[in-house]
């Protein structure tokens, strides 16, 4: 076509339309018999071989096929892996490693000290706020007066969530008591609402006038229960530890009387029958419950106590004379 | 995202072409009421000669119902942007990034990590000004790059690697890309603003992060007022926050430092409010405390100054001749029923209060429907204290017809700035007892030597103290002659210097000092310099 005498554009058009179809067809065809380790990435192979024909034809063909032959006859070395290569993993427990160890016993007295910096006492307050609330409430709590308004207000956020989260459950039970049928639900219902004004006082999330109220309505919700369930020994037992704690001697008795009648155990009354023949003012009987129980220094929350009353035990005194200071 | 307001309520609808100043509103004016809301409502309707614009910014959309407020004539323009929308999932487009822009961007977070505060802090506010162009879409740090390049993904994991100390990269990466997002949504609602003369942001924040970006883009004058101090109640917030998750083991952890994550948004929020100080050219504070603060927090002490409240002193000067000869002996709690009000320790001030003055009532008097469990509770003590018929929850209730019926107003709250509440019972001649928080003790003992000859307007006790509050209230009531010295002490100090005409005429020279500046820095007519559509 090219040789002719029409030198038309046309006529190169068409020979280079017709030369391309070639070259794609040629190129097809020879990716067909090239081994399967060269076949990939098929679009830039194809590419490849077509760039091959169409700018050299012949010549392109000539070359392509004895790549195939070199190919074929010294195949490439490394295989194909299906995976890719990655560094080596670091083993990092953690980036970077934060502060200087165990500093829990600065805390409190960063707390307390006003020359610390602001920020490592707000920290600090921000630290005690995981701790066991019945500890920290004190400390919290005289931060209510703290002279840095953030303090008072984180002081005071802490508090309030805390005391709002047992709070919230007082309401939420007692919508459902008020729901609830006649019978062992209701039962159920006054003992957890009882278990958690118990919760707020023993967490001293309550002071002066609330204390008092939830005080009575523990006493209240533990009564209402024991009169739908009056064998449970231990809400009669909640009943002496709140009465104990209002020094409330009469209630005590009853209550521990009803603990020991329903079978409550009697190795586990026998502080708080110390405790009330304390206040009973029978120092004598203090010393014998304090012979009974079994101390164990290592386990003793009040060793001084027991080593005291166990001393006195050996020879008798008066009974001004035994009390403890 | 954003969007001017108005199709559900005739009253909120205004759009202008300009405006001479843009208020940056957070969470506050139109949409929701309280203290902040009723200062903005007041400074626009006090000062009409001014063309006001509203940019507020929310978080989302079904947070904020319907204006809680008529807008004055003299606000031209209101638009509203919100930062947490949820959108549909964006087609992603990988791209490699910008690597010198990130560099530069790395500049700047060193310099906020490490620029102590009253430091000279121009090359980060030069390198903010370099940088904010390029938060523009299609530019070297528009979103798409922030969130999906590898120059931003390799930024991340650096930057991980080398401050993280929570061990969960996936918290991390969220963490992140959560705190920065709201930035290109600022920065478009800063390209797309209308131009306005001066921008007067109410806080520092997101609102005075768009105010900074607006002054690094225009150069105009920004001025900034803060009620409380936005960056310490984020704080306050953040540290007892739950949502915030700490990954440390039992080894990891270092019982007195705070976890990561809580403090890289403690230090998000104080960078951002650090960047509002230093570009603002005039930050007011309501009072002395708030601006020691200020300073402490990185504002330029000679760019300070207090402007307090005022209050509409001949209307509510008129109550006091409704008042009965001798002072009635009830207590009033005018405040929402909420925690922060401490509405508890008033209640429990109450049953030593009626042991030692039988006669003496209770007043709560404010709306309980923003934390109705709280207002329940509060109930629940008034029953258990047994004060049923001696405490009263009023609910919202008009001031003027509230004043001359009581005899003092007790303010127990945790925290406050400078309370109206306060202001207006002295104006209406009723004496206070408040809790020793924010400007409660200025405003009741006096701040300078000449306002402390002005004597004590009632009492200050310390916070959750409900015996001292009770003490200090029966004393006050209990001895007339005790009782109108304070009276006569707020009344003097309320005239002298809270008035409302002298906050607007603050107002009004802070307003002109910035247009003035404004128009001697601009040349021809008022056009928007980047050609917003």
């Amino acid at each position: 076509m090219l040789l002719g005498r029409d030198h038309s554009m046309q006529l190169m058009v068409t020979y280079l339309l017709l030369h391309a179809v070639s070259s794609v067809l040629f190129s097809m065809a020879i990716r067909l018999v090239i081994t399967a380790q060269y076949r990939h990435p098929r679009i830039w192979l194809l590419v490849y071989l077509i760039a091959f024909n169409f700018f050299m034809p012949v010549i392109g063909l000539l070359c392509a096929l004895a790549a195939i032959l070199v190919g074929v006859l010294w195949p490439k070395l490394d295989e194909y892996v299906e995976f890719d290569t990655a560094s080596a993993p670091r083993f990092t427990t953690v980036g970077k490693r934060e502060g200087s160890g165990f500093r829990g016993n600065r805390m409190r007295a960063q707390l307390g000290n006003l020359n610390t910096p602001l920020d490592e006492r707000m920290n600090a307050l921000a630290a005690i706020q995981n701790a066991p609330t019945r500890s920290s409430s004190e400390a919290l709590r005289r931060l209510l007066a703290d002279p840095a308004d953030d303090v008072r207000l984180l002081a005071y956020g802490i508090l309030d969530r805390k005391e709002k989260k047992i709070t919230q459950r007082i309401v939420d039970t007692r919508q459902k008591l008020d729901a609830a049928a006649e019978g062992q639900q209701r039962a159920v219902l006054h003992k957890q609402i009882a278990e958690l004004y118990q919760e707020l006082i023993y967490q001293n999330l309550v002071q002066g006038d609330l204390a008092i109220y939830s005080c009575d309505q523990m006493r209240d919700h533990a009564q209402q229960a024991l009169l739908l369930n009056p064998a449970e020994s231990g809400l009669w037992f909640m009943l002496v530890r709140l009465e104990l704690m209002c020094s409330n001697v009469p209630g005590a008795q009853l209550a521990l009387r009803h603990a020991q009648q329903n079978g409550f155990a009697r190795e586990r009354l026998l502080p708080y029958l110390a405790e009330l023949s304390f206040l009973q003012k029978d120092y004598d009987r203090v010393r014998a419950l304090f012979v009974e129980i079994s101390f164990n220094p290592s386990v003793s929350a009040a060793p001084q106590l027991h080593r005291y009353w166990m001393k006195h035990a050996q020879a008798p005194s008066t009974a001004g004379e035994g009390r403890p200071q | 995202m954003s969007s001017a307001a108005g199709n559900s309520s005739p009253d909120i609808h205004r759009t202008a072409t300009d405006c001479d100043v843009m208020l940056l509103l957070e969470g506050t004016f139109p949409y929701v009421s309280g203290g902040v809301s009723s200062w903005v409502n007041q400074i626009i309707r006090g000062l009409p000669e001014i063309r006001f614009g509203l940019c507020f910014v929310g978080s989302r959309r079904q947070d904020h119902g319907q204006p809680n407020y008529v807008l004055p004539d003299n606000v031209v323009h209101l638009e509203t942007h919100y930062l947490h929308e949820r959108h549909q999932a964006p087609r992603v487009k990988g791209s490699r990034g910008n690597a010198k822009a990130f560099a530069q961007m790395d500049v700047l977070h060193q310099k906020l990590r490490t620029a102590a505060a009253g430091a000279d802090q121009t090359e980060l506010m030069d390198l903010l000004k370099t940088l904010t162009p390029m938060l523009a879409d299609g530019k070297a740090l528009d979103e798409s790059a922030f969130l999906y390049s590898k120059a931003a993904w390799d930024y991340l994991t650096a930057q991980y690697s080398t401050f993280c100390t929570d061990p969960s990269f996936v918290d991390y990466f969220w963490t992140v890309r959560i705190m920065h997002t709201p930035i290109w949504t600022l920065a478009k609602a800063a390209r797309n603003m209308i131009p306005a003369r001066c921008y007067h942001s109410v806080s520092t924040g997101y609102a005075g992060f768009l105010g900074t970006i607006l002054k690094m883009q225009t150069g105009r004058p920004l001025l900034l007022s803060e009620h409380g101090i936005y960056a310490k109640e984020r704080k306050i917030d953040l540290f007892q926050s739950e949502w915030i998750q700490d990954n440390r083991n039992v080894f990891e952890k270092d019982a007195s430092q705070i976890p990561y994550f809580r403090d890289l948004w403690i230090r998000f929020f104080e960078a951002v409010g650090r960047m509002c100080y230093q570009a603002s050219d005039q930050i007011v504070a309501l009072y002395e405390t708030n601006r020691q603060r200020q300073i402490y927090d990185g504002a330029p002490q000679e760019r300070t100054q207090n402007v307090p409240n005022g209050i509409d002193l001949p209307r509510l000067s008129k109550l006091r001749a409704l008042r009965p000869a001798d002072p009635p002996p009830v207590l009033c709690l005018i405040a929402r029923v909420v925690p922060i009000k401490d509405v508890k320790t008033f209640i429990r001030a109450m049953r030593s209060v009626v042991t030692l003055l039988s006669q003496a009532e209770a007043w709560i008097a404010g709306p309980e429907d923003e934390d109705l469990a709280y207002a329940s509770e509060c109930r629940s003590i008034v029953d258990g204290l047994g004060l049923t018929d001696k405490v009263k929850f009023l609910g919202f209730q008009n001031i003027n017809e509230l004043m001359p019926k009581i005899g003092l107003v007790v303010l127990s709250s945790i925290s406050e700035a400078l309370p109206l509440v306060l202001l207006e019972g002295f104006a209406a001649g009723v004496p206070a007892v408040a809790t020793d928080v924010g400007s409660c003790r200025q405003l009741l003992y006096g701040l300078s030597e000449e306002d402390q000859a002005l004597g004590q307007a009632g009492t200050v006790v310390g916070i959750a103290e409900p015996q001292a509050l009770a003490v200090a209230a029966v004393a006050l009531l209990s001895d007339p002659d005790k009782w109108r010295a304070a009276q006569a002490a707020g009344i003097a100090r309320v005239e002298r210097y809270y008035t409302q005409e002298m906050m607007f005429a603050s107002y009004r020279r802070l307003y002109q000092d910035a247009l003035h500046s404004e128009q001697s820095a601009a040349t021809g007519k008022l056009t928007c310099p980047i050609g917003h559509h």
